[in-house]
């Protein structure tokens, strides 16, 4: 169960709700993994929503933008 | 009503992480506040995650018209990712950019705005909109293909509640 809930708060970053200590140490994992792939996703479609913008934002101001975005 | 407060926050939290509620079944054996706790504890991970680069997509924004960022914001960003931008605008230029984008992704991009944002906002006091009435520039698309009145209706009242959201109006 420690284990568990640590995955979990690792994924957090601050404890859990002490009403969680009713779930199953599976049921933990399978939060802490949602989670994690949550925040994936969402890095990855940022990644990909950057590299499309600059496709969009015409030719003469790809440079500042990139500027902005990459420093 | 409990059980009713539990699906709630379960649906809520099953949207912030992509998944469908079917699969968070489990959290029904835990209180519904503890489930409310924790998926105010998911919230601020999720829009605290990748803070930097979408504090740097908001400024670069800055450097845009209005019309092609909202441009940007709907064929690359998404929903998603345009309310995490958006809770980093000023609300005058989130809602100048809202008025430009199609009813139908102002509804997609209202369900994933950050909650807590919109409350601070609130407490600092409303900006003034950017139209008397608060409503949208664009007339509602006839048609049939746009699924009729009521549905027009719906999404216009769902842009209209994104627009008093970034304004922090009620």
């Amino acid at each position: 169960m420690a284990d568990a809930v640590q995955i979990l708060e690792d994924e957090l970053g601050v404890r859990i709700p002490a009403g969680l200590d009713v779930l199953a140490d599976d049921d933990l994992i399978a939060l802490a993994d949602l989670l994690r792939d949550a925040k994936g996703r969402q890095a990855q479609l940022l990644d990909e929503g950057v590299a499309d913008s600059l496709n969009i934002v015409p030719r003469l101001m790809r440079g500042p933008v990139r500027k902005i975005l990459f420093g | 009503m409990s059980l009713v407060q539990a699906d709630v926050e379960i649906s809520r939290l099953a949207r912030l992480l992509g998944t469908g509620a079917d699969e968070l079944g489990y959290l029904r054996q835990v209180q519904w506040q503890d489930i409310r706790d924790l998926r105010e504890q998911v919230t601020l991970v999720m829009f605290e995650a990748d803070r930097q680069m979408l504090q740097r997509v908001a400024s670069a924004t800055r450097l845009l018209p209005s019309k092609l960022t909202a441009t940007v914001g709907e064929r690359a960003f998404g929903p998603l990712l345009s309310a995490r931008v958006t809770g980093l605008l000023e609300p005058s230029r989130a809602v100048d950019i809202a008025d430009r984008l199609p009813t139908t992704f102002l509804a997609d991009l209202a369900e994933q705005l950050d909650p807590r944002r919109a409350s601070r906002r609130s407490r600092a006091g409303a900006t003034p909109p950017a139209r008397r009435d608060g409503r949208l520039r664009r007339p509602p698309v006839r048609g049939r293909a746009e699924g009729g009145a009521r549905r027009r209706r719906r999404r216009d009242a769902a842009a209209n509640g994104l627009r008093r959201r970034v304004q922090g109006q009620p």
